[in-house]
């Protein structure tokens, strides 16, 4: 068997999903075509319930040159949607297998990240993400993921 | 509009977004440092090869992203003032290196835009002696930025929801904004959304007309440019301004050139 048809080979290159970067040279180039799903990232902690984890994009005229907190709260977003796209494309998607995802771990540390810049006292701390569905009346959100519970020292 | 002159236009704009980007990361440094969400430790395991992983790590790692956005910086001052395909080349692979350390989560399609803008810059700079390049460079630029609207509008119009007002209702609605005076201003009138809907049709499915004459490249890039600033306000998109203002010199150029009604 040639060096390239060996399946480390394939599995190196199925694993990196990063080539995905190279379709910005044939864009798709569909921007807010259909009002969809919602993706909200929640978390709970052990003095807290269940809070939303991300703050509003703001809308303000100072953001048209400078927008450094929006493009963050839009590159999470983002990664929510790369996490429910991940999780989708999964044959087998047991909750073990979901937490190796990268995008997953993302997540993780962005709920982690995110409550410590808050402030917000805890020692254990769980996420979910729900999916809403606004245009919908009689559907108007699921949960699409809950993490299991992690305890702050485990996670650093 | 001479090729040099649209160059300089370009270049200026790509390299004033390049600082801008990195200033940007740079202010949100947290978010990707030892305890940020985008960890290099756990960005590197979908890197494949330890070989790769190595090399990405000399650029990517929490301090030498931050020297890398640091030298954008200074590569991006040098562009503004001198245009060199090397620089543009290398303004190219840091912007590709800066994708590659977020998985391309930050502004999707402004990225992509701005990748292109680079490489047609690039190749254009680079074998500006070669008369046909700098027209298949630059004809590809103005092609995928007609394309970037006139797909979008055309996928809008087959949506019923985007013909009358629930779309773009559904759009501004979104919990994901905060509240602003002006769109619940839009919200209240049904009239003034279901006109700013087929404002947004019109414009993005006529935009190809763009390239049969100067003024109405002209005429189209100006509607343009308020669309991108209305949408960095609504939807926080800034950086789709100057990414897509750095690609226009290159339809403004082939419509000088065009310019069917000659």
């Amino acid at each position: 068997m040639n060096d390239w048809m060996n399946p480390s080979f394939v599995k190196v290159i199925y694993s990196m999903r990063w080539l995905f970067l190279l379709r910005a040279f044939f864009p798709a180039w569909f921007f807010f075509i259909e009002p969809g799903v919602e993706l909200h990232l929640e978390a709970k902690t052990d003095q807290q319930s269940w809070f939303g984890v991300l703050r509003p994009i703001d809308r303000s005229i100072k953001n048209l040159v400078w927008g450094a907190e929006n493009n963050y709260l839009h590159a999470c977003r983002n990664s929510l949607e790369h996490l429910l796209q991940d999780v989708s494309e999964m044959e087998v998607p047991e909750d073990h297998l979901i937490e190796k995802l990268t995008s997953f771990r993302i997540i993780k540390n962005l709920v982690e990240f995110e409550l410590k810049q808050q402030n917000r006292d805890y020692q254990n701390f769980q996420f979910r993400i729900q999916a809403r569905y606004p245009q919908f009346q009689n559907r108007t959100h699921e949960i699409f993921l809950i993490s299991p519970v992690y305890r702050v020292e485990t996670c650093v | 509009m001479r090729l040099e002159l649209a160059i300089e236009i370009s270049a200026k704009l790509v390299a004033v977004l390049a600082m801008i980007q990195s200033l940007e990361f740079l202010a949100t440094r947290a978010s990707w440092g030892t305890s940020g969400a985008w960890r290099f430790d756990d960005l590197k395991q979908e890197w494949g090869s330890s070989l790769l992983e190595k090399l990405l790590w000399v650029f990517l790692n929490q301090n030498s992203f931050f020297i890398l956005q640091i030298l954008r910086i200074g590569l991006a001052s040098f562009v503004f003032y001198r245009i060199h395909w090397v620089a543009l080349l290398g303004l190219f692979l840091m912007h590709f290196l800066t994708l590659l350390r977020f998985r391309g989560s930050y502004n999707g399609g402004s990225d992509y835009m701005n990748l292109l803008v680079l490489i047609c810059l690039t190749v254009t700079v680079a074998f500006r002696e070669i008369k046909l390049v700098p027209w298949v460079a630059f004809g590809y630029l103005a092609i995928q930025l007609i394309l970037s609207y006139s797909k979008a509008g055309w996928m809008k119009l087959r949506i019923k929801s985007w013909r009358t007002t629930l779309a773009l209702e559904s759009f501004l609605r979104s919990s994901s904004y905060s509240e602003s005076f002006w769109v619940d201003r839009l919200l209240q009138s049904k009239k003034l959304l279901l006109g700013s809907s087929w404002a947004i049709l019109g414009f993005e499915l006529l935009f190809p007309l763009s390239i049969l004459h100067p003024k109405l490249a002209l005429g189209f890039m100006t509607v343009g440019f308020c669309f991108h600033l209305a949408n960095a306000y609504v939807f926080g998109l800034n950086r789709f301004i100057l990414s897509w203002l750095a690609a226009y010199p290159a339809l403004y150029f082939m419509a000088n050139h065009f310019n069917f009604f000659k």
